[in-house]
């Protein structure tokens, strides 16, 4: 038997984590029995409408916080999925709680013996235990475990480190993914966390994963850097994780650690700066440049990231820089250092950074980028409005339909108007419109066509790369002219070759 | 037991400051889970038909104490009723001597502290234990780890627990 000493620890921990076990109904329930024949009736010490009273007397603060309750309410993110039981979730804003209405941003652990299932608006997710699943308005980011899913009436996306899956109606798909770090770490020699950031520590430490995909039954495709594959039902497919190039990581390191020392020293007052200012601007361009082609450096970068931008000591104007390469991270833990650093000042998130953060459901940002969308027929403002409707906010839907009318015909001298028109398109299809991305690819490839056949091979080409992100499986908006450049270079050469604008252009619009 | 006078406190204030601490009491006597809420009702309807007269709360909380390690020891065969009374009669001398003269607050205040440096995995193991009463199956399941492996975790955790309870307690 344990001792006492044992067992009053446990009654510690009893009182202290239970949550409000008792009985609500145990008082009245007494009350009966005592009344009840045989037993004595209780003295009447309890005054009568003793409850009633005291009730009224709450009642305006009941009120009071049921009117904040509501705009709380109104304020939060839309409930993207719903979980058969109550599992642990951290939300986006670092909260640990047990519920099962998920939001934009939430992780969900399913801690228990036996599968969960999560209703979405695309269909069905049935997790197995040890899952760890985010929950975007596109769809799941399955961070480590197995996952079943299972298509409604729409196709269902699931996206797993360096690849998605995109199950169609009436398919079943199997993926399991599998970090190549513990999943959590060792519970006694880990330090102290003081936070309840449920794998905070497990996210940064894990660097790569391998993706198993199973289709089952129905339609399935995978989604990568490098394109679309079908995934023919009853075949498995393992992607074992990206190698990270040792030479190209050693620049990315010196390049960063560049960016941070020569951006402390900088002084825009002196103008023996502007050298160092230039080399600065050269350095966050390569680096960004190099990320973007090699996506697997960001996870050996990010908990360096992740310190810097935490720590109140690390100036503003380092900060401003590091948002940016820590913005181009499209792991949720990234997102979740930039929101954790968008109260300390704003001011430092530059456009970009904002894009960056709206289009993948961060809410924090929305207002600042409504903002740029009082002049409604602007740039910018489809863009943003594009921005946020990936991110699952359909605030400049008003903005985007207009821009859906323009004739490409028009914008053959101008990539401006062929942005937001293509723009328009990508966030119209995020919130729903089937037909906006099957029209812009007709009108491409009509105007392409008769560009080409015409000789205008200039015309034709810059239009089929700028088409090469807009049309890339889950497009991104933010740091669109250094997209636009990795996109397909070979289009930009001087001596582009008609066969190569046609053979992208069928790629693009198949 | 007298079936007279009526209680001197008002019931629903009874029960409300009592009912959590007398579950947690009842499994530290090692009540089974399952019989406690039974336990729990007997315990206060005894009260209440008792000649029990609410002074304050510490004293209510007592005579809750007594009449629950009379009617667990009830449960009991009888031929084991002796080897356990003397159990819970030392239970209860621990258990007072742990309220101490401010009601374990002290220890409660280190409990708190020592499990702030705790990382998550290991609170959500006690959570899972302690706060809904999880089978170890099920604590084993959410930490990836067998049954041993949970059963053994948690061990170790009480142990540094106790230790960081102490050494918060001697300063």
């Amino acid at each position: 038997m344990k001792d006492h000493g044992e067992r009053l620890l446990e009654y510690l921990l009893r009182e202290h984590f239970a949550g409000d076990a008792g009985d609500a109904a145990l008082a009245p329930r007494l009350r009966r029995l005592l009344e009840s024949p045989g037993a004595p009736s209780p003295r009447p010490h309890v005054r009568q409408h003793r409850w009633l009273r005291q009730a009224l007397r709450l009642l305006p603060w009941v009120a009071a916080a049921a009117a904040v309750a509501g705009v709380w309410l109104l304020q939060r993110a839309p409930v993207l999925a719903t979980a058969e039981r109550p599992l642990l979730v951290l939300t986006a804003d670092g909260q640990l709680r047990r519920t099962q209405q998920l939001r934009a941003g939430d992780l969900a652990w399913c801690a228990e013996a036996g599968p969960l299932a999560f209703a979405l608006a695309a269909g069905r997710a049935v997790a197995e235990p040890g899952a760890l699943l985010r929950f975007e308005p596109a769809g799941i980011e399955l961070q480590a475990g197995a996952v079943q899913l299972l298509p409604g009436g729409t196709d269902l996306l699931a996206r797993c480190a360096f690849g998605s899956v995109r199950a169609a109606p009436g398919a079943d798909v199997r993926l399991h993914c599998e970090p190549d770090a513990p999943l959590i770490p060792d519970p006694l020699e880990a330090d102290p966390m003081r936070s309840l950031a449920l794998l905070t520590e497990f996210r940064s430490r894990s660097l790569a994963v391998s993706l198993a995909i199973l289709p089952l039954t129905g339609t399935a495709e995978l989604l990568t850097a490098q394109g679309r594959t079908p995934l023919p039902a009853g075949q498995a497919v393992q992607l074992p994780p990206p190698r990270v190039d040792a030479a190209a990581l050693a620049r990315a390191r010196t390049l960063l650690a560049n960016l941070r020392k020569d951006t402390d020293k900088l002084d825009l007052q002196d103008e023996q700066n502007l050298l160092l200012l230039k080399q600065v601007d050269e350095d966050q361009q390569d680096l960004t440049m190099l990320l973007m082609q090699q996506p697997e450096l960001l996870p050996p970068l990010r908990e360096g990231l992740r310190k810097d931008l935490a720590a109140a000591a690390t100036p503003p104007a380092v900060v401003g820089r590091l948002l940016g390469i820590a913005a181009l991270d499209t792991d949720s833990s990234a997102l979740a250092v930039l929101e954790r650093r968008w109260p300390l000042g704003p001011d430092a998130f530059d456009y970009q950074v904002q894009l960056a953060m709206a289009e993948r459901g961060s809410a924090l940002v929305r207002p600042a980028l409504q903002t740029t969308m009082q002049e409604p027929d602007s740039d910018l403002a489809v863009l943003s409005a594009a921005a946020l409707a990936l991110g699952g906010s359909d605030f400049g839907k008003a903005a985007l339909q207009p821009a859906l009318a323009i004739d490409l015909h028009d914008a053959a001298d101008d990539f401006r108007p062929f942005d937001r028109r293509a723009q328009a398109a990508i966030g119209m299809a995020a919130l729903g419109d089937a037909q906006a991305l099957p029209r812009l690819q007709a009108d491409l490839r009509a105007v392409v066509g008769e560009l080409l056949e015409r000789g205008d091979l200039g015309r034709a080409a810059w239009m089929v790369q700028r088409a090469a992100v807009y049309l890339r499986p889950s497009p991104r908006l933010s740091f669109l002219q250094q997209r636009i450049q990795l996109a397909a270079p070979e289009l930009a050469a001087k001596d582009v070759a008609a066969p190569l604008v046609r053979s992208w252009l069928d790629r693009l619009t198949r | 037991m007298s079936l007279s006078p009526p209680p001197a406190a008002p019931i629903e204030h009874l029960v409300q400051t009592h009912q959590r601490s007398l579950r947690h009491y009842l499994r530290y006597l090692g009540a089974p889970a399952a019989s406690v809420d039974d336990l729990v009702q007997e315990t206060f309807l005894a009260t209440l038909r008792s000649d029990f007269t609410f002074t304050n709360d510490a004293a209510a909380f007592g005579w809750l104490r007594t009449v629950a390690r009379r009617l667990l020891l009830q449960q009991v065969k009888s031929a084991a009723r002796r080897g356990l009374q003397v159990e819970l009669e030392a239970a209860e001398a621990a258990f007072a001597a742990h309220l101490g003269d401010d009601d374990g607050e002290a220890r409660r205040d280190a409990l708190r502290a020592c499990l702030q440096q705790l990382p998550p995995r290991q609170l959500l193991a006690l959570q899972l234990r302690y706060g809904e009463d999880a089978p170890l199956q099920r604590v084993a399941a959410a930490l990836a780890v067998g049954r041993a492996g949970a059963e053994s975790l948690l061990a170790r955790l009480r142990q540094r627990l106790r230790e960081c309870m102490q050494g918060r307690l001697q300063r």
